[in-house]
């Protein structure tokens, strides 16, 4: 029976079995715990059964679980759209630069903001946010006689702050991962469209596109799934001294926000766990709903 | 050349040293050894601990213990608690060694309960006054045993009364932290004022205050007053008009309309009076420190706050201005509290658990705690030193409003509500301009069905309040 599953070679065996056992230890065993706790209503080490209480609640009794994921959706359809297209536009761009030296040097500054660590850019973003004049945009802002904006102190603008955030930090991983995708699509394509005299739309449209769309189904799973987790940038920068992160008025709590909030500012952990449930549900069915809608038009 | 080795001969020399290590670090730990004690030390310690003369005549054979302790991480009090236990608590008591841990403070309760499940919970614990009921009701705190402590004694009635749950005290107070008024004294004397001439009547005050203030096109350039940025600042209107936030542990008091009434007052302050800003940069007591404002209303934990990030500002307290001049001025909030939580059995291990239990609750060490932390010390012996007193003019903000009469305070409640007393009432009001008497109502009935889901035994209210605690 394990020959069916396991390599022939004893070395490979042994490390698939020991690489194995400890994601079912770091992962599968606190995933699975998380489910089963998501039917309690756990506290610390008190625990009893509730059934399906935490769901009930937060579909009917929480109006916050409801705004959290709103906003998760919201930050997502800001986001990602934006960093897919703006991806593709820089690496086309430095696709087209023939130099390899200048090539490498623009790619590394774009992807730079994805490696800079996330906490260290919300620091620094958040004080260009400052709603007074002394923050950055608006005394920019504030030159050209346009006023201020109270940026991550109002509600209508705390999220796009945010997206800004996000789609700058994401933007250059999306850049990397489409110029890998152009550089496998093999230039007879593009010869051959040279000779019949096509335009540089048409080029796009006939054949880059359709030849990079496995390309941007991953980028577009990935980026769900990273859109969706969103936590550090409204952790850094709306937390307040003595207060609590998420706000103006739950305007910037994401839904893995919320699930921190519940385990670890009220403890409330079995009810974290079902949010986290929820959330695993959410990005399944939006990542299944992207497969087929995507997958039917990719192209090899 | 010499030979390179193969990796044969490599992977053998890296399993004989890994062997080797592992081996090392299993080696059994040296026997211990009891200790004779008797000595005399004197030791000069740094500035932010006073000359101590310790002396330990007696001789006394004790077991050696070695316990842990997790004070939340605040980086002066960090220093000054490592610097007590070699430099005093060691050796004053030369059987125990503590070992200091410095956590988050909002990390400490998921952090015990995975150090309590694997048998390795910390033997005293700074708790944050929010968490002690949860820690209470999970098992992990041991009450004090009778006699260690005078209460009523030691830190006065309402500690006394306040603190007993079911019969026993958990945890105590290290003190309390009022809300006060930070001054600039440099800005105040540029204008050429000085502290008494600042009114302690509200309206003289705003008079005063708007005097000072100077606007540059839609953003102030100088404050007389500023406010924005502290959310629980509007409550000290109800408090100044005898009002408590809540009725009791399980009904907040919002409908009643001193409420309405305090927020009719702060947007006059700001639409009316033009003291302050919806959008001032940074916190009041930053813009206090950086010289913007001359005077500014934060809670006490600011005058620990000040000789560590702003040592050049010269600056000094008041209480805040009242209706009449005279308090109560503001709540003044208990800063729980050290409590034992270890899961040692033996007899002199738990003895040696409340010797350093006791000692971080006496004098010695809340007397360094209490000025870094910014609260009135509970210990009432302490109130009569100097630099707690207001003759200190750096403390006098803090002295006077701690005083029995001069404040109020709810007790405690959970930490889902303080969003809803503080942050988000101050944004639906304060900025959207929502209509006051809905929001409040709105709020009330939320927090009341938080308040309906578990029992608050530190959570009084109005109900709960005795005027005799009012009695110096």
């Amino acid at each position: 029976m394990a020959e069916r599953f396991l390599p022939k070679n004893k070395v490979a065996a042994v490390i698939l079995v020991a690489a194995a056992i400890y994601l079912a230890m770091v992962l599968w065993f606190p995933i699975l715990q998380a489910f089963a706790w998501s039917f309690t209503d756990k506290f610390m080490f008190k625990m009893s059964w509730v059934g399906l209480a935490n769901y009930h609640k937060m579909f009917t009794d929480d109006p916050m679980f409801i705004k959290a994921v709103q906003v998760t959706l919201s930050y997502m359809l800001m986001v990602l759209p934006i960093a897919a297209v703006l991806g593709l536009i820089l690496a086309m761009f430095v696709n087209a630069v023939k130099n390899v030296t200048v090539r490498g040097f623009l790619t590394a500054s774009y992807f730079l903001a994805y490696v800079v660590p996330l906490v260290a850019v919300a620091v620094v973003w958040r004080y260009m946010f400052e709603p007074s004049r002394i923050g950055l945009f608006n005394s920019i802002l504030d030159k050209f006689g346009l006023g201020t904006v109270r940026w991550l102190m109002d509600t209508q603008t705390a999220l796009p702050s945010l997206a800004i955030v996000g789609t700058w930090h994401f933007t250059g991983y999306v850049l990397i991962i489409y110029l890998a995708g152009l550089q496998t699509i093999p230039d007879v394509f593009y010869e051959a469209a040279q000779i019949d005299g096509a335009n540089r739309w048409n080029v796009f449209r006939h054949i880059t596109l359709p030849l990079l769309t496995p390309t941007i189904l991953f980028v577009i799973v990935i980026g769900t799934l990273h859109t969706m987790m969103m936590f550090t940038e409204t952790y850094v920068m709306t937390s307040q001294m003595g207060m609590l992160p998420g706000g103006p008025l739950g305007s910037t709590t994401s839904m893995v926000l919320y699930i921190w909030e519940n385990a670890f500012a009220y403890q409330k952990e079995g009810y974290a766990c079902a949010i986290s449930v929820i959330l695993f549900i959410l990005i399944n069915i939006i990542t299944i709903f992207q497969f087929r809608l995507i997958r039917a038009r990719v192209e090899y | 050349m010499k030979k390179l080795r193969t990796r044969r001969e490599f992977l053998h020399l890296s399993a004989v040293a890994g062997a080797g290590a592992m081996l090392a670090a299993c080696a059994p730990t040296p026997e211990v050894v009891e200790k004779v004690v008797t000595q005399e030390v004197e030791k000069v310690v740094t500035k932010e601990v006073e000359k101590e003369v310790v002396v330990t005549a007696t001789p006394v054979v004790k077991k050696p213990v070695k316990l842990t302790a997790w004070f939340a991480d605040r980086r002066t009090i960090n220093i000054m608690t490592q610097e007590m236990m070699k430099s005093q608590f060691e050796i004053r008591y030369p059987h125990i060694t503590v070992d200091v841990m410095f956590v988050p403070e909002s990390e400490i309760p998921a952090k015990m309960a995975t150090a309590y499940a694997a048998g390795q919970a910390p033997d005293v614990t700074a708790l944050d006054e929010m968490q002690l009921a949860g820690f209470m009701e999970q098992g992990f705190v041991h009450p004090i045993p009778d006699g260690l402590i005078d209460v009523r004694k030691e830190m006065g009635a309402r500690t006394a009364e306040v603190y007993k749950i079911d019969g026993k005290y958990w945890a105590l107070p290290n003190g309390n932290m009022p809300q006060i008024l930070y001054v600039n004294l440099d800005l105040l004397d540029k204008f050429g004022y000085k502290v008494d001439d600042i009114p302690s009547k509200r309206d003289d005050f705003i008079k005063w205050a708007k005097e000072l203030t100077i606007w540059e096109g839609d953003e102030i350039k100088q404050w007389g007053y500023t406010w924005v940025g502290a959310p629980w600042a509007w409550l000290d209107y109800a408090y100044q008009k005898r009002t408590f936030t809540f009725k009791n542990n399980k009904e907040c008091n919002f409908d009643d309309p001193v409420f309405a009434e305090a927020w009719r007052f702060w947007l006059d302050l700001l639409d009316v009076h033009k003291l302050d800003f919806r959008t001032a940069p940074l916190s009041p007591q930053e813009r206090v420190a950086q010289g913007l404002a001359v005077t500014g209303v934060q809670s006490g934990f600011a005058c620990g706050w000040f000789p560590t990030q702003y040592p050049q500002t010269k600056w000094a307290t008041l209480p805040q201005p009242s209706l009449s001049g005279e308090g109560p001025y503001a709540q003044a909030n208990d800063d729980l509290g050290f409590c034992v939580t270890t899961q040692k059995k033996g007899p002199e291990e738990v003895e040696a658990v409340w010797t350093l239990w006791r000692y971080l609750v006496g004098p010695d060490y809340q007397r360094q705690y209490c000025p870094l932390r910014g609260v009135q010390p509970s210990l009432l012996e302490l109130r009569k030193e100097e630099k707690f007193t207001e003759s200190n003019p750096r403390w006098r903000g803090t002295a006077i409003t701690a005083k029995p009469g001069n404040y109020l305070t709810d007790g405690v409640w959970r930490a889902e509500i303080s969003p809803l007393i503080w942050q988000d009432v101050v944004e639906r009001i304060q900025n959207k301009g929502e209509p006051i008497e809905d929001v409040l109502a709105d709020h009330k009935a939320k927090i009341d069905k938080i308040l309906a889901e578990k029992d608050l035994p530190l959570l009084l209210g109005r109900d709960g309040w005795k005027a005799e605690w009012e009695q110096p």
